[in-house]
């Protein structure tokens, strides 16, 4: 019987990671749609997200079955509650993608604002701190997990000053503001992946260690690392 | 020797079966004891009372019954002669005669049982306990017919104490020999046991030898009959043990050995598809992270693997899918998904075979990019000639003061294709291996300068000032002239192009015993990212900069090929921001030659 537990343990994890990896290939799409002008990755992107809403309502039946079967305590408990909320952030990034890949549509109707240089590179951390995240996960690495809370402030500061840049952009010819509105959209739909890669590095900190370390201060999730 | 330290064999068995015989013999020898006590007792009492009868008979016919008075006195005599007391009796049972007491202080014996079977049947036997002799005797009376009628009766009797005596006798010897054949059958089953229970404990300690691993060891027992058999079956097994175990471990030893020979990632997974055996080769695709024991997903999260895993466990065939995974490095693989069948129709497990295709993926991106870049740069150029052209066909060609500035436009242009192509087939010869390369003793020295001499204008163009950086002692080296110029031009001509202030040196070191030559600039740099893509035929850094000062994207790589085809080496650094250095190291023995000459 207790093998039959870890089976659906293992069941659960792969396809939490499908969903991890479909939401990856989602986010990298939709930035590649966005500095390539490419309508139809575009809306390819769009269109591939329901198969991740649906993962998302499977993976959470599952769970709950899992719970109502097993009554399960310790670890798995925990593993359990962290893949429920896990799959809400990583659904929430899949709508992320499809948002970006709107905006991006909407973008090819006038030319190019601006070369885009800090968006990809803003794109290229957020996705990096979604892989870490869903790295810790699998390797149940608590200091990884915290890694990635503390790589949130540099995509925060990116936003910020794309925001300003785009400001400015915005005061030099009202001509620019519909475009420069959707890009500062899309640099907020970033800086939203990489809050949503936080929380599941925070539940993965949990599943760990046991421990809540949600809407504490960085210094001292530190200072408890030590 | 050994088997007396180890735990002994339990007894009990031995102890019961020990028992049972002994039991059973005990009462078997009791059972005939009473038998044989039965049959002799019976057949000497059968055996006394036919002879008491024939004397009964003998004494009676010569007993004169009519005269009493000379009866006790011949009773005496024939006791003496007989050994039985004798009593004569009339037919009325009156005593007339007896050999032990005066016959007539006697009662009458006619209710004696012997007597009253002797009226009746001629005949009469009983035992009977004397209380005068205080012994079991035999009487036995006997009708005597004289002269064809009956006259009386003649009674013998004996005392049947021999008869218990013998039977005693025998009782005692049957005893006696029970006593021995007890010990004796004891002492044989002892050892009997001892002799089992040490064949049991030699085999018992085989086997366990033999689980415990120790083979290719022989059981001798000595002759012991069914034992013998157990052990040749124990031998044999032994022995099939040590082969298949063998074969096993060869077996296991030929997959070990194919998985850590083969170049591929190899994962074998079970039907969950979790992880259990990998190729050494393994290590290089997935660098430290753990594989066995994880699932598939763990290790290669991409979609594209997982679908083709997803086909595999669906619809149990082979599935193909190309994957990029990014530890410990970028590699592009191809992955070939197979399920494994152990048993038909269920699946058992996959087996995932990563092919690292990174080189050829690059080669492919090499040669689409190099088509893709002839074309546009010989197109840019053509273009312009062309739209030149057309403009002073047009009417421009009147204008003569615009129309000299388009013809120069053209001109300028055509160069540039012409260059391009030079570049082009100088490169294809040297990649052709038709340039070769000429060695002779070259002096440094004059080699910058004609260098300098050709770059002089372009370098006073931009404000920058060249500079020479030859130590004494080591201004020779052994290269092809020409071609060690055409390097040196390329290099500082690269280097002026990227530099807006300050300095461009060409200089000759010398470093532990290895000369080398450097061009080190002040200018912009080049970002890590790119470095090992630079020499790769039309790689630019930044593609526009390059192409608004007529650069080939060729020459780098040109220079490349020259270094290489001297049997040199080439090195990049740079700092953005900072400047870039270019260093060619010689061949380790130039400073030889150079010292020679």
């Amino acid at each position: 019987m207790a093998h039959q537990k870890e089976q659906d343990i293992e069941a659960l994890k792969e396809r939490i990671l499908k969903m991890g990896s479909l939401v990856e290939d989602a986010i990298r799409k939709a930035v590649k749609a966005l500095v390539e002008r490419d309508r139809d990755l575009a809306l390819g992107v769009i269109d591939g997200d329901a198969i991740v809403n649906t993962l998302d309502v499977e993976i959470e039946e599952e769970c709950i079955r899992f719970l109502a079967i097993w009554q399960p305590s310790g670890s798995n408990l925990r593993f359990v509650t962290t893949a429920i909320k896990i799959i809400t952030d990583l659904e929430r990034m899949g709508d992320l993608a499809v948002d970006i890949c709107e905006r991006s549509v909407e973008l090819l109707d006038e030319p190019q604002l601006k070369p885009y240089i800090d968006i990809p590179r803003m794109a290229e951390a957020s996705q990096k701190m979604l892989k870490d995240s869903l790295d810790a996960f699998v390797a149940r690495d608590a200091d990884k997990a915290l890694a990635v809370c503390a790589a949130d402030d540099f995509v925060d500061n990116l936003n910020s000053q794309i925001f300003n840049e785009l400001l400015i952009y915005m005061l030099q010819d009202p001509k620019n503001i519909s475009r420069a509105v959707r890009l500062s959209y899309i640099t907020k739909y970033l800086e939203r992946v990489a809050d949503h890669a936080t929380n599941i590095a925070e539940m993965v900190v949990y599943m760990v260690r046991g421990k809540v370390i949600r809407h504490m201060a960085c210094e001292i999730r530190n200072s408890d690392k030590t | 020797m050994n088997t007396e330290n180890l735990p002994p064999i339990k007894q009990g068995l031995f102890r019961r079966i020990f028992a049972l015989y002994g039991m059973l013999l005990v009462l078997s020898i009791i059972g005939t004891e009473l038998y044989v006590a039965g049959t002799v007792r019976e057949s000497r009492t059968r055996d006394l009372r036919k002879s008491l009868s024939v004397q009964a008979d003998l004494i009676g016919q010569n007993v004169p019954f009519r005269d009493p008075a000379v009866l006790d006195e011949l009773c005496r005599r024939l006791k003496d002669a007989t050994g039985s007391r004798v009593t004569i009796i009339t037919l009325a049972g009156k005593v007339q005669g007896d050999s032990d007491h005066a016959s007539a202080s006697m009662d009458n014996h006619l209710t004696r049982v012997e007597v009253q079977q002797a009226i009746l049947s001629g005949t009469g036997s009983v035992v009977r306990h004397s209380d005068t002799l205080d012994s079991n005797m035999i009487y036995l009376a006997r009708k005597i017919t004289q002269k064809g009628r009956a006259a009386g009766i003649v009674r013998l009797s004996m005392p049947l104490g021999d008869v218990d005596a013998s039977v005693r006798t025998l009782r005692i010897r049957m005893l006696l020999a029970v006593v021995a054949i007890l010990l004796m059958t004891g002492l044989f089953s002892l050892w009997q046991i001892e002799r089992v229970r040490r064949l049991t404990v030699q085999i018992r300690d085989f086997a366990r030898a033999l689980a415990k691993g120790d083979l290719g060891q022989r059981l001798f027992l000595g002759r012991a009959g069914e034992f013998d058999e157990i052990a040749d079956s124990l031998n044999s097994m032994s022995l099939d043990l040590k082969h298949s175990i063998a074969a096993t471990e060869e077996e296991r030893n030929r997959l070990s050995v194919i998985l850590s020979s083969i170049p591929d990632a190899l994962l074998i997974s079970d039907a969950q598809g979790i992880i259990r055996l990998t190729s050494a080769a393994s290590r290089t695709f997935f660098g430290d992270l753990p594989l066995t024991g994880r699932q598939f997903i763990e290790v290669v999260r991409d979609r594209h693997f997982l679908a083709a895993l997803d086909i595999v466990r669906r619809e149990h065939r082979s599935e193909t899918a190309e994957v990029t995974l990014d530890r410990p490095s970028e590699q592009h693989c191809i992955v070939r998904i197979s399920p494994l069948f152990y048993r038909a129709g269920e699946l058992s497990g996959m087996v995932a075979v990563f092919h690292d295709v990174t080189q050829l993926k690059k080669l492919e991106q090499v040669r689409k990019d190099f088509v893709a870049n002839i074309s546009h740069e010989i197109r840019t150029p053509i273009t312009a000639i062309q739209g030149f052209a057309e403009t002073l066909l047009d009417g421009a060609i009147d204008d003569r003061e615009n129309s000299r500035k388009f013809v120069e436009t053209i001109r300028e242009n055509s160069k540039r294709i012409n260059s391009l192509v030079e570049d082009l087939m100088t490169i294809s010869k040297i990649e052709l291996g038709v340039i070769s390369v000429e060695r002779s003793v070259v002096a440094f020295q004059d080699a910058a300068d004609a260098v300098f001499a050709v770059l002089r204008d372009k370098a006073v163009d931009k404000g920058l000032e060249l500079r020479r950086d030859i130590p004494p002692g080591i201004g020779v080296i052994q290269a092809d002239r020409d071609r060690l110029i055409q390097v040196l031009t390329n290099l500082v001509e690269n280097a002026i192009k990227f530099t807006d202030r300050g300095s461009v040196t060409l200089g000759i070191t010398e470093n532990n015993d290895r000369t080398s030559i450097y061009v080190s600039d002040t200018g912009i740099g080049i970002q890590e990212k790119h470095l090992p893509r630079l020499g790769e035929r039309f790689y630019r850094v930044d593609a526009a900069r390059s192409r608004t000062m007529g650069g080939t994207g060729l020459g780098l790589a040109i220079v490349k090929h020259l270094v290489k085809a001297h049997g040199w080496e080439m090195r990049i650094k740079s700092t953005l921001g900072k400047g870039t250095t270019v260093t060619i190291l010689l061949e380790p023995d130039q400073g030889d030659a150079a010292q020679m000459d």
